[in-house]
């Protein structure tokens, strides 16, 4: 077992709106390890963005807060950083990258510069030397041409290559953890291969430990070594991904397995979970995803169910996996 | 450096433009009643050296032959000749014209200078107090007329407190200064109304752009990301607005030089139109339509030095 | 000003709804009612004659008697003042009504119609452009003689440029939408489409233009007569009174200082109405 890098836990979001304050992340806790790849998964507005850009502390909107919980990194907690500190684990402790990576680069300012600026800024280098060390960055995430690339601006790239410069930006101060924000999903599929293929090489070479935000369980499996599951706010399960793919604890889970496109199974075929993810502002009492459930139960509608020790590394917050498990629908086959 | 070409091939297109700016002064010349030689040669000269002065100036030809005429004689700098000053109207517009360009640099220093930090602060202070005091007074000042704006600036700073001249240009640079500080910053004040809002707006809007997110999610401090991505792509559309309003900008300069005396073109402009000088009064319409071409190509080469994704 | 493109929903967004609380919008609507209401009963609220000279009281600071003073000839700056708004608010709305409908036509027709007739008008808006309007708008007068008329007939020469490029641009995007593409479909005739169909819809980024150059125009507009171009004395018109006042204004501020805050306020009220149209309509202008 490798040392602890972060570990989340009890984590609660909240939105203040104009009719009442609405509880985004409820209680999420997990942990990262040195040289692991944790995929968050869930859905578009389960919260895994939120919780990915709560652990930078940079949350999109000033309605937003931590209400509560603890995010230690390295064993100190960063929630009771204040603002300057917590600078300094952006970028250096914590970097991160994003979906888009054409919106989140500064259109008329040179890569070169875009990736040398927190270089320029941390450790206090004259532009010079510290473009030289953008060149070795860009080359590091397979730019070709590093050096002449540096003067270019980002739409002179192609998406692949922007998400290649984001992620040298990202590195630059040498941050151990990396968050990734569904790093692949406005790119090509075969773009998608290269950069989780690039991240996986970086976290050789930098011993860096990754977070993966995705909604894909496609590129779950090409990378994670953990995975964490999040609905409407919570997590549902937790395991190591051979476990969850091979032998998932919770129907949701077992949902999105299933509805997954890949190979004999034709599109049109594909199973879907009935229903939509519940809107934060009307929220069904106990487990969260009881309405959509095939499974539910009296109990499941009446209290919040636990996320429940299954084995070491398996937790799952379904109150019926040992039944389900026996009757064969849940678990390893 | 391709980005630049249109430095070399703009100015020919611009031809056919500054073609029609000639035609619509053309016609405006031959619109103004009476006989223009009539008032040349004042009341006493008799039909036949009318009509010899006529023949002369080409007058008795059909009027597209005198439009080439017009325009021979602009390719030769000849714009006419104003009978109040008694010279060649290009001469009088060259004594004139440094005022007026002064004034207007002078005023856009002054207007950048109020601009930028109201801009800057409403932004910052965006739904709060100092935000909504400086839109509310930008667009209280959408409204202030330039020539009552700077008569209460010559009634509060030279009438009641003493300290600038009502009127004139000065000698010196110095003078200059202190002369046209009351026109410059009533101009300034106008067009910053404008400006201000244009740059708050775009200002949000890039504040609240992904690559701020990404910025800060690299570590960087609030003021480094402002100084150093925000401003300069919120910069790019104002730059713009000047560009378009610079018409507006110049009308306005026509009624300040008036208003403060300041021996320009503006002011030579209006008091020619009561002396009925009618030549300057079209050379110098002219003059700032043609300026307004060139430094429109002047803001579309800043705004493709500024912004790389250009391309024109 | 730039104008971005707006938003164009189904159905029929020129039909304005008062609905909600657009603050802006009211406080706009509430000061330009003021100053319609001031035009229209000018003769009764005002306190004096505006012309009636008083040798007595010339260039009295304002007092119980005249609350914003007297001019050189004893006239009453109050009665003065809104009488004027009768003159302001007229030059105002007629010369903004009259480049309005010029330029929406030809706007329209080029963007429908194209071809020639469109490239022509692009290269005749490059130039018109490029004049300073003020500075085209004093030649114009120059021609035409000073005088108020000329200055309405100086104003649509000029200022149906900006209505004509807006409306174009709006046509162009509309022309090829998909209800104009079902009224071809249900064989309309052209001018139908036109202006049952497109107009309506193309004009709402100038109508919520127009509101601001309102304010354009009056300022335009007292400029000119201030500068003894466009309305003469002795009538009671603000930029006319702005004039006469400077002449004294080493001892009389209140001359020229009044109908000044008025056309700001005026203004300021046009301001307000596009600022909230614009928001309402999804139109930045």
């Amino acid at each position: 077992m490798t040392a602890k890098v972060l570990e989340v836990e009890d984590l609660v979001v909240t939105i203040h709106t104009a009719s009442g304050v609405l509880t985004a992340i409820d209680g999420v806790s997990f942990e990262l390890h040195e040289g692991e790849v944790l995929g968050l998964v869930g859905e578009s507005g389960s919260g895994k963005t939120l919780t990915g850009r709560a652990i930078l502390r940079l949350l999109p909107s000033r309605r937003m807060a931590i209400q509560r919980g603890a995010i230690r990194l390295n064993g100190e907690d960063i929630t009771k950083f204040d603002e300057t500190r917590m600078r300094r684990v952006r970028g250096r402790s914590v970097g991160m990258i994003f979906q888009n990576p054409t919106s989140h680069l500064d259109p008329v300012m040179t890569v070169g510069s875009q990736i040398a600026e927190s270089i320029r800024f941390y450790e206090g280098l004259p532009r010079k030397e510290s473009l030289v060390r953008a060149a070795e960055l860009l080359r590091q995430v397979d730019i070709p041409d590093p050096a002449v690339r540096l003067s270019s601006f980002p739409h002179e790239f192609s998406g692949g290559m922007r998400q290649r410069v984001m992620i040298a930006a990202a590195l630059a101060c040498r941050p151990k953890i990396l968050i990734a924000d569904e790093p692949t999903t406005a790119l090509d599929v075969t773009v998608q291969a290269q950069i989780l293929r690039l991240l996986l090489g970086l976290r050789e070479r930098r011993g860096l430990s990754i977070i993966l935000v995705t909604h894909d369980l496609g590129v779950v499996a090409q990378t994670c070594d953990t995975v964490a599951v999040m609905y409407a706010g919570r997590l549902l399960e937790r395991a190591p991904k051979r476990n969850l793919l091979r032998g998932t604890l919770h129907p949701y889970t077992m949902g999105l397995i299933a509805s997954q496109p890949g190979k004999g199974k034709p599109r049109e075929e594909l199973p879907s979970i009935f229903g939509q993810q519940p809107s934060l502002s009307d929220l069904p009492e106990g487990c969260r995803f009881h309405p959509r459930c095939d499974y539910s139960e009296a109990q499941c509608r009446a209290a919040v169910p636990p996320l429940e020790e299954v084995d070491v590394n398996h937790q799952t917050a379904c109150r019926r996996w040992r039944e389900l498990a026996k009757q064969k629908i849940l678990g390893a086959a | 450096m391709h980005r630049f070409n249109f430095v070399i091939f703009r100015p020919i297109q611009m031809i056919p433009v500054l073609f029609g700016i000639s035609l619509i002064t053309f016609i405006l010349i031959h619109s103004i009643p009476g006989d223009p030689i009539r008032i040349l040669l004042g009341p006493r000269a008799t039909q036949e050296v009318i009509a010899a002065v006529h023949a002369q100036y080409g007058l008795d030809k059909p009027i597209y032959i005198q439009y080439g005429y017009f325009l021979l004689n602009l390719t030769k700098g000849d714009m006419g000749r104003s009978i109040v000053f008694k010279m060649p109207v290009l001469a009088l517009i060259g004594e004139r014209i440094t005022a007026t360009l002064f004034l207007l640099t002078y005023g856009l220093v002054f207007a950048l200078a109020l601009t930028l930090p109201l801009a800057i602060i409403a932004a910052i202070y965006r739904g709060r107090f100092p935000d909504h005091f400086i839109r509310l007074v930008s667009t209280v000042g959408l409204g202030f007329p330039a020539f009552w704006l700077g008569i209460m600036m010559m009634i509060v700073f030279s009438v009641w407190l003493g300290q600038f001249p009502v009127s004139g240009y000065g000698r010196t640079f110095v003078q200059h200064l202190h002369h046209l500080f009351l026109p410059s910053l009533t101009i300034a004040i106008a067009l910053s109304a404008v400006l201000v809002r244009n740059l708050r707006a775009s200002l949000l809007v890039e504040m609240d752009s992904d690559y701020v997110a990404a910025c800060r999610a690299k570590g960087l401090p609030e003021r480094w990301i402002f100084y150093r991505h925000v401003i300069r792509n919120s910069l790019i559309p104002t730059i713009n607005l000047l560009g378009v309003n610079l018409g507006w900008l110049i009308g306005g300069t026509v009624v300040i030089e008036t208003v403060f005396s300041v021996p320009g073109l503006g002011s030579l402009l209006v008091s020619s139109i009561f002396t009925r000088d009618y030549m300057v009064v079209m050379a110098i319409t002219m003059v700032f339509a043609c300026a307004i071409v060139i430094v429109n190509f002047i803001v579309d080469i800043v705004t493709v030095a500024l912004d790389p994704r250009i391309e024109l | 000003m730039n104008v971005k493109t707006p938003k164009i929903g189904a159905g029929r967004p020129w039909r304005i709804r008062f609905g909600g609380h657009p603050r802006v919008l009211y406080a706009g609507l509430s000061i330009t009612a003021f100053w319609f209401v001031l035009a229209l009963g000018a003769d009764f609220i005002a306190p004096f004659d505006p012309n009636a000279q008083d040798i007595a009281n010339v260039l009295h600071p304002p007092s119980l008697a005249h609350w914003l003073g007297t001019d050189n000839f004893g006239r009453d700056v109050l009665s003065r003042v809104i009488h004027g708004t009768r003159i302001d608010l007229q030059m105002g709305l007629i010369g903004v009504f009259l480049p309005f409908i010029l330029g929406t036509v030809i706007g329209a027709l080029s963007g429908y119609f194209g071809r020639f007739v469109d490239v022509v008008l692009m290269r005749v808006l490059d130039v018109m452009l490029s004049f300073p309007w003020l500075v085209l708008l004093i030649a114009i007068i120059t021609v035409l003689r000073p005088g108020l008329g000329s200055f309405f007939i100086a104003i649509t020469l000029v200022g149906w440029v900006s209505y004509a490029r807006l409306v174009r641009a709006q046509t162009l995007v509309l022309k090829s939408s998909e209800f104009v593409q079902a009224a071809v479909n249900l064989g309309y005739s052209h001018l139908r489409i036109l202006f049952r169909h497109i107009l309506p819809n193309a004009m709402v980024p100038s109508i919520v233009f127009s509101m601001s150059d309102v304010v354009l125009v009056i300022l335009a507009g007292s400029a000119i007569s201030y500068l003894g171009l466009g309305v003469q004395p002795p009538t009671a018109e603000w930029g006319v009174m702005i004039a006469e006042g400077q002449n004294f204004m080493m001892t009389a501020w209140w001359i020229s200082a009044f109908p000044g805050i008025s056309i700001v306020f005026l203004a300021f009220g046009f301001s307000l109405l596009a600022d909230g149209l614009g928001e309402k309509l999804g139109v930045q202008a």
